[in-house]
């Protein structure tokens, strides 16, 4: 490819180095810590090692960086499945299926799971990036507000089909979400909305303290609710169990489709490791024989997910490396470590550092191998969390979420907003509504309203110029399809069961 | 009496905290110092602040923490500094959005030129004009001829932004018409401009060495060259060595400022430290290699530096009706 041999070389060189080593073990292990605690998602995981990072060379520096990256995207489901609490928002997805399963007894089969998919995702992902990375970021590049606006409606109607029972439900609390993110400046023309004369509302409610209030705060007030209960589950729940082949050869077709769905969406800007797991989990509970059963603690709503938000690590690299552009909000932070590095991400990068290139495709297949590892240690420690009571885990993570929450931005405005957004969340559940739907209108909103308006720009107000761009309508295509897919299967199989009968 | 009492007090008060004051600034700096930022941490505008305190530390002797107050338009930021006392433990990290265009757009509740002490100006940026690399507009000129005939699709970051001021002084200075469209980032102006949404993008002229092969710089957008063009942009003219009689200027900068109020003993020493600490070869290559850097130092040149940022932008605003009443 780029350097050939000599750069490989080069590239095994310093990532034997054991200083490297300790760094990729620490990362994983502080990843994997920060992923379990819930508020704390790889961003701000990132983030915090990113200080350290002005005193090492560039190799060792972000493979430390990917490391924590890698790990915390895995570790959010880890207590999504043995508390329903997620992490992470990269396993809000879990939740559902995962707790599910853990309540029936089978916590060890979904940890299992969840750990399996993720190497898989995660390395299927690096191999994309490593090959297919030149390619794969001119697609990405063609996307402009056509291309988005058509990617926030498919990404809002697929979550809104997937979340909850009543479609009308689903579609109201979206609304809401993406009610919500038309507050703060209007960046197109600079008018203050929904303000209330604050300035602390300038920007918008901020992202990571709302979204640790709808899902931590409200959480863990259900929690409190059945405080006095004693956990009940069953101790096979607690010890592992990896899938074996039989198992994965069962689950082959969504592991892959995960894998693929993870990459790509992680490729496409802005989208993250949530977006990537919902998508997946859709989609498997689409081409499911029994999708009514997923809910219920469905062993392909877990691997889905938890496949899919690993493999937008590689995939969110593809732009950040190759378009200086970053995928996600956490490689938004990676780009960061490579400019302390005297490094510019770009086309030129690749000619420029071919080991740099290489250390982190081979660095990143070696993490995601050592996080099998340090995954079965990190569970048996999680599962002791799991025993003890309520009433101490409870006030833990409100502890945790609002020191998680002030610390991203020193402001105790943020933690008001947290508590608010609780409420909010406790409110929508207790309504009988689900929460998922909400927080994708909410990360799905900004995009959705700017590249509608952007669209309305370049078209001068004609709607039918939304769908000049190819890849728009290919997108409203693939929608169209599974929006209508669904009745024509059952239009399809009703003659097909008489004939079945006859 | 009582009034008399009250007077007593007050001035044995005033004595008391006038004498802390003086020990204060003695033996200043004898506790650590806080840098609020006003970005998120890992940004560029995060990683220079970081510098910044690492030099501070080092001249002063104790540590120089960084916290990080983003959102809300900078103003939270500001309020941080303004809330605590004037005695040089609370640094601030300004940049062009908190001490110029901010106040200028919002109903700010504070103002930078009366509320702060500048201690010095550090980074500097300039705005560059792009289009894409196959665009059949090869020079400035061409541009001109082109943007003449029809209303381009021009990509700026945001509204009141210096990239989108620089879009509008360009639209003022050569009687041309834009269809300004807000792409969020910098990046993504460019970005734009390789998809195709956008025909011609401003960004900056340190822009070009990450996307290099895709887009193509027709004219740095300022009037007088500085040193560090030939590097980001080489071969590459500014608007006023095309056309001479024509205005093109940026104001994009970064330093470190204090509360108004602070003693100028405190002051002279930051002044001091920062002169030792950041005017080191070893400094300028590591700021470099992240943004552009040029010295400003001291409380009355940093000041008038900020002016005419101010001076600059405000006709602008004004004009696009964005001015806080």
């Amino acid at each position: 490819m780029f350097g050939g041999s000599e750069a490989i070389l080069a590239a095994l060189a310093s990532l034997g180095d054991p200083t490297t080593i300790m760094l990729m073990v620490g990362g994983i292990t502080l990843g994997i810590i920060i992923g379990i605690l819930p508020g704390l998602g790889p961003p701000i995981a990132i983030t915090i090692a990113l200080p350290f990072t002005f005193y090492m060379d560039a190799v060792p520096s972000i493979i430390l960086l990917l490391s924590i990256y890698s790990a915390a995207v895995y570790g959010g489901s880890i207590s999504a499945i043995a508390v329903g609490i997620p992490g992470t928002g990269a396993a809000i997805a879990t939740v559902i299926d995962g707790h599910a399963m853990f309540k029936k007894g089978r916590g060890g089969e979904a940890l299992g799971l969840s750990l399996t998919g993720s190497i898989i995702g995660g390395i299927f992902s690096v191999i994309c990036l490593a090959f297919i990375a030149p390619l794969l970021a001119q697609i990405a590049i063609k996307f402009g507000p056509r291309e988005f606006l058509a990617i926030s409606i498919f990404g809002l109607v697929v979550v809104v089909r997937v979340a909850g029972e009543n479609l009308w439900k689903g579609l109201a609390i979206g609304g809401v979400g993406i009610f919500l993110t038309t507050w703060g400046l209007d960046e197109v023309n600079g008018t203050e909305r929904y303000t209330f004369g604050s300035y602390h509302l300038y920007e918008g409610i901020p992202f990571v303290a709302f979204l640790v209030g709808v899902f931590a705060l409200s959480e863990v007030m259900m929690n409190a609710e059945t405080a006095l209960r004693k956990v009940d589950f069953d101790k096979s729940s607690l010890s592992v169990k990896l899938p074996g082949m039989k198992t994965l050869a069962k689950l082959k077709g969504t592991i892959m489709r995960s894998s693929l769905l993870g990459t790509v969406i992680g490729i496409i800007p802005g989208e993250g490791a949530a977006v990537g797991a919902f998508f997946a989990y859709s989609e498997a509970k689409r081409r499911s024989k029994n999708p009514e059963a997923f809910g219920t603690g469905e062993p392909e709503g877990v691997i889905a997910p938890e496949t899919a938000n690993n493999a937008t690590v590689g995939g969110a690299l593809v732009p950040t490396l190759t378009l200086g552009v970053p995928g996600s909000p956490a490689a938004a932070v990676l780009l960061g470590a490579f400019l302390i590095q005297g490094l510019a991400p770009g086309p030129r990068l690749f000619a420029e550092r071919p080991d740099l290139m290489y250390s982190i495709f081979i660095g990143l297949l070696i993490i995601n191998v050592l996080m099998i590892f340090i995954g079965l240690i990190a569970i048996r420690f999680a599962a002791q969390l799991i025993k003890v009571p309520t009433s101490v885990i409870v006030p833990s993570v409100v502890l945790l979420c609002f020191v998680g929450v002030f610390s991203v931005s020193n402001s105790l405005f943020s933690v008001g907003v947290m508590i608010a957004s609780g409420f909010l969340g406790y409110t929508i559940r207790k309504l009988g509504y689900s929460i998922a739907p909400l927080s994708i209108g909410f990360v799905l909103g900004p995009i959705l309203e700017l590249s509608l308006r952007q669209s309305v720009q370049i078209s001068d107000g004609s709607v039918f110029e939304f769908f000049a761009s190819p890849i728009a309508l290919g997108i409203y295509g693939v929608l169209a399809l599974t929006i209508l897919w669904g009745p024509i299967r059952a239009r399809v199989k009703k003659p097909m069961e008489g004939v079945d009968d006859a | 009496m009582t009034f008399f009492k009250t007077l007593m007090a007050a001035a044995v008060g005033s004595l008391v905290t006038f004498t802390t004051a003086a020990v204060a600034q003695d033996d200043y700096p004898n506790k650590p110092i806080t840098l609020v930022v006003s970005f998120p941490a890992g940004g560029n505008a995060d990683i220079i602040a970081r510098l910044n305190a690492e030099g501070l530390s080092q001249e002063l002797g104790v540590p120089v923490n960084v916290i990080n107050v983003p959102g809300g338009g900078m103003i939270p930021a500001v309020m941080n500094v303004l809330e605590k006392p004037a005695d040089g433990y609370t640094l601030f990290r300004w940049t062009t959005p908190s001490v110029v265009i901010g106040p200028l757009v919002r109903n700010a509740p504070y103002d930078p030129m009366a509320d702060m002490t500048p201690i010095f100006a550090d980074e500097t940026v300039a705005n560059a004009l792009y289009v894409s690399a196959d665009s059949e507009i090869e020079t400035f000129e061409q541009f001109i001829e082109v943007a003449k005939t029809k209303k381009m699709k021009m990509g700026v970051n945001n509204i009141g932004a210096p990239p989108h001021l620089s879009a509008v002084q360009l639209g003022q200075e050569f009687d041309l018409e834009f269809n300004n469209l807000v792409m969020k980032t910098v990046p993504a102006s460019l970005l734009g401009l390789v998809g195709g949404q956008v025909e011609v993008a401003v960004g900056q002229v340190g822009s070009f060495k990450t996307m290099g092969d895709e887009i193509r710089p027709l004219v740095i957008l300022d009037n007088d060259r500085k040193d560090f063009y030939e590097r980001d942009l080489p071969g590459v003219s500014t608007v006023g060595e095309v056309f001479p009689a024509k205005n093109a200027a940026t104001w994009i900068k970064g330093g470190v400022a204090v509360k108004a109020g602070t003693p100028q003993a405190v002051i002279d020493k930051l002044v001091a430290a920062s002169e030792a600490a950041f005017t080191t070869d070893e400094f300028i290559a590591q700021v470099n290699n992240l943004t552009a850097y040029s010295w400003v130092i001291g409380v009355e040149d940093t000041t008038a530096t900020i002016q005419e940022g101010i001076d600059l932008y405000k006709p602008f605003l004004d004009e696009l009706g964005l001015l806080a009443k």
